[in-house]
C-alpha cells in the first residue's frame, strides 16, 4: 500500500468529479419512509466460515429496498440486549416480499439471529440509510469486497441486472474457502474476480484496480469490508477520475438519525463538521469524504 | 369497563397542562422529524428537542455509544447547530405537531441558559423550557446539578429571563436529591425532571482501553429504571413538585410505576432507539390499565403508592410534608 499512498499524495487526479454531477448524485440518494414489520423467517442456514444466510419475508420493507440499504434485526428472544443488529441487505426482490442477509456469527445478537428457524419471527426495521446512486452514461460500476462486505455489492449486483450496467467485482478473503457470495454475483452477471491473502502471486488490489479504472468504461467504485482494500479503490479512484463510495460501519442503536451514536469521523476539507452518522449519511460515504486510513 | 371508555390522560405539570403524561427525552427524538412518519406526534403530551446549546457543537468523537444488559452507555456530546438553525429548522417542526411544544436549553454558564431563556421567550408556540442541568458528558465543566448552590444559580437566572414554565432536568449521582430539587423549586422552578443518565463506562478487555471514545459516558435504559423510580419516590414524596421521571421506560407497566411513585408524566428515552413506536404503545398501555381498574382519569393514580397517598385520590403531597426518605 505504500506505493498507492505516495501516489496519491504526490499525483493530480485524473479527471475530478463534476460539481454538477455530485449533487445530482446526492439528489438520487434520498431514501423512502422506513418501516417496522415483524418479518417471517424464510430460511436461515449456515454458509460456512461462521457465517449465516437468513431470509425473511417483509414485504414493505422488500418493495422500498434500494441498493446500499440495510437493515435492523431483532430476534423476539432478545434476553438483555437494548439495540437491534444493523445488516446490508444483500438482496431483496419485491416479488415474494423478502430481503436476505449474509451475516457472521460475532456475539450475543447474531447467535441469537443464527438460532432463528424457519417460520419464526424476526422484527424487521427498514430499509435504513441512503441509497447509492447508480450510472446511466453506459459506463458500469466496480465492486470491491471482502467477507460480509460482499453484502451490499450483490444487492447493487441485482439493481445492475435489472437497469443493464456492467459490473465486475473484486472479492477478497483470507482464503479461498472464506470468498463469500462469489456465485451470486456471477449468477447476477458480474465479472467475479477473487483474490486470497495465501495467493503470494497474486498482484496487490491497488494494481488491478488501478488496471481496471484505466480501462475508461466504469463510471465508479463501491467498497465495503476492508479498509485497505478501501485505500486502494480511492487511490485508484483519484487517478482516473472514477466515483467512489465506501461503505462504513459503526455502533448502531436506533438507525435512522436520533441517537447519533454512530458517528464516523470524515474529511470535510477543514470544515466544521468532523463526523458523518453511518445511519442517515451512510452506509456508503463518497470515498473522498470517508475516513480509511 | 366498556370498549368506549376514554380515561382522561390529561395531566397538570404545574402551570402546564398535558394531554396525555408521555413525552420524549430530550436528546433522544431529535425534534421528531425522523419518526413523524411512523405515528401522530400529535398524541405525545409533549415534544421536547434534542438540547439546543449556545453554538455549533460537532458532538464527542467516536465510539459514542455502548451496549450492556439492558441498558447503553452514551458520550454523544451534544452535537448541534446552535440556536439559530434550532428557531429556523427545528421549532417550526415542533409547532407543527399539535402539542406542547418544550424547548430543552443548555450551556456551559448561568449567562448561557439566561440568553437562551430569553431568547425563546421571544418566540412564539413556546410552552415550556427544560433546563438540561445535569448532562454527565460535559467535557467543559461538571454538570450544575450537582450542587443544589450551582442548580439555584441557573434556575434563578432563567426565572429573570423568561415568564415560561421552566423544568429542572436533575442528576441522578447525587447524594440528597431532595435538597437539590428543593433549591431548584425554590428558585423557581415549575418543575422537575427526574433524571439523567447515570455516570458509567465499559473497556475493550483486548485493546485494554476504555470503549467510548471520551473513556466514561451515561447510562440509561431498563436498567436504570429501579434506581430512577427510587429518586422519583424520594422527591415526590417529601416536596410538594411536580416531577416528571425520565429513566428507563419502554412499556406502560414502567410508567405506571413511576406515576405511582408520584411522577405527574414520564419520559421515553433509549426505548425510541429500539422502537419508534414506545411511547404510542406507552400512551395505549396507560388507558387499557385504567380502563382495566375502571379509573376515570389517570391523575387519579400519580403517587398512589406514596404511604400518606393509600386512597389514591392524587391529592397533593402536605406542604412542607417531612421527608420520605426510602
Amino acid at each position: 500500500m505504500a506505493l498507492a499512498g505516495q501516489s496519491a499524495q504526490t499525483r493530480q487526479p485524473g479527471k475530478p468529479a463534476q460539481p454538477g454531477e455530485a449533487r445530482q448524485a446526492e439528489e438520487a440518494r434520498k431514501p423512502a419512509p422506513w418501516h417496522m414489520v415483524t418479518g417471517t423467517v424464510r430460511s436461515n442456514r449456515p454458509a460456512g466460515s461462521g457465517y449465516y444466510r437468513l431470509i425473511v419475508h417483509a414485504k414493505p420493507v422488500a418493495a422500498a429496498c434500494r441498493p446500499g440499504q440495510f437493515v435492523m434485526l431483532r430476534a423476539p428472544e432478545w434476553g438483555a440486549l437494548v439495540f437491534s443488529r444493523p445488516f446490508d441487505v444483500y438482496r431483496s426482490d419485491p416479488e415474494s416480499g423478502t430481503v436476505e442477509i449474509l451475516f457472521k456469527l460475532k456475539g450475543e445478537g447474531t447467535r441469537r439471529l443464527a438460532a432463528l428457524v424457519e417460520g419464526e419471527q424476526v422484527r424487521v426495521l427498514g430499509p435504513l440509510g441512503r441509497p447509492v446512486p447508480l450510472p446511466d452514461d453506459g459506463r458500469g460500476v466496480i465492486l470491491v469486497a471482502r467477507g460480509a462486505g460482499v453484502s451490499p455489492m450483490v444487492r447493487i449486483a441485482q439493481e445492475c441486472a435489472a437497469r443493464g450496467v456492467a459490473a465486475r467485482a473484486l472479492v477478497s478473503a483470507a482464503r479461498p474457502d472464506r470468498l463469500m457470495g462469489v456465485d451470486d454475483l456471477r449468477a447476477l452477471g458480474v465479472d467475479v474476480h477473487v483474490t486470497t491473502d495465501d495467493d503470494g502471486a497474486a498482484p496487490a488490489p491497488a494494481a488491478v484496480l488501478g488496471r481496471w479504472a484505466k480501462e475508461g468504461r466504469w463510471h465508479g467504485m463501491f467498497v465495503c469490508g476492508s479498509r485497505r482494500l478501501a485505500r486502494a479503490a480511492r487511490w485508484a479512484c483519484r487517478e482516473y477520475g472514477l466515483s467512489g463510495y465506501v461503505f462504513v460501519e459503526a455502533t448502531m442503536a436506533c438507525g435512522f438519525g436520533i441517537c447519533h451514536g454512530c458517528a464516523v469521523p470524515i474529511n470535510d476539507g477543514g470544515g466544521s463538521r468532523p463526523y458523518a452518522l453511518a445511519c442517515v449519511d451512510g452506509p456508503a460515504l463518497p470515498i473522498e469524504t470517508a475516513t480509511i486510513e | 369497563m366498556e370498549g368506549g371508555f376514554q380515561p382522561d390522560l390529561s395531566v397538570r405539570i404545574g402551570p402546564l397542562e398535558l394531554k396525555a403524561p408521555v413525552m420524549p427525552a430530550s436528546g433522544c427524538f431529535n425534534a421528531g422529524r425522523e419518526v413523524a412518519h411512523a405515528f401522530d406526534l400529535g398524541q405525545m403530551g409533549a415534544i421536547i428537542n434534542k438540547t439546543v446549546m449556545p453554538g455549533y457543537r460537532p458532538g464527542n468523537p467516536p465510539q459514542r455509544i455502548l451496549e450492556r444488559a439492558s441498558a447503553m452507555i452514551n458520550s454523544v456530546g451534544l452535537p448541534g447547530k446552535g440556536p439559530e438553525d434550532f428557531l429556523n429548522n427545528q421549532l417550526p417542526f415542533m409547532r407543527s405537531v399539535g402539542t406542547r411544544v418544550i424547548v430543552s436549553i443548555g450551556g456551559l454558564s448561568e449567562a448561557d441558559f439566561a440568553q437562551l431563556a430569553a431568547l425563546m421567550d421571544e418566540q412564539p408556540g413556546i410552552d415550556g423550557l427544560e433546563l438540561d442541568l445535569s448532562r454527565p458528558n460535559h467535557v467543559e465543566r461538571e454538570p450544575f446539578a450537582l450542587s443544589a448552590k450551582l442548580t439555584a444559580g441557573v434556575v434563578r437566572a432563567v426565572r429573570r429571563a423568561t415568564r415560561l414554565p421552566v423544568i429542572a432536568k436533575l442528576a441522578p449521582n447525587v447524594s440528597d436529591i431532595v435538597s437539590i430539587a428543593a433549591a431548584a423549586m425554590e428558585a423557581g422552578a415549575d418543575a422537575l425532571c427526574v433524571a439523567n443518565t447515570y455516570p458509567a463506562m465499559g473497556i475493550d478487555i483486548e485493546a485494554r482501553r476504555p470503549i467510548l471514545g471520551m473513556a466514561t459516558g451515561g447510562l440509561s435504559g431498563p436498567a436504570v429504571k429501579p434506581m430512577t423510580l427510587r429518586l422519583v419516590w424520594q422527591i415526590a414524596g417529601a416536596l410538594d413538585a411536580p416531577v416528571i421521571a425520565c429513566g428507563g421506560v419502554s412499556t406502560a407497566e414502567d410508567a405506571l410505576e413511576y406515576l405511582l411513585a408520584g411522577a405527574k408524566a414520564v419520559q421515553v428515552g433509549t426505548a425510541n432507539f429500539s422502537n419508534p413506536w414506545t411511547i404510542p404503545q406507552v400512551i395505549d398501555g396507560i388507558r387499557e390499565y385504567l380502563r382495566r381498574h375502571d379509573i376515570a382519569r389517570v391523575e387519579s393514580i400519580i403517587g398512589a403508592a406514596q404511604p400518606f397517598r393509600t386512597d389514591g385520590s392524587g391529592a397533593p403531597a402536605q406542604a412542607g410534608g417531612t421527608a420520605w426518605r426510602a
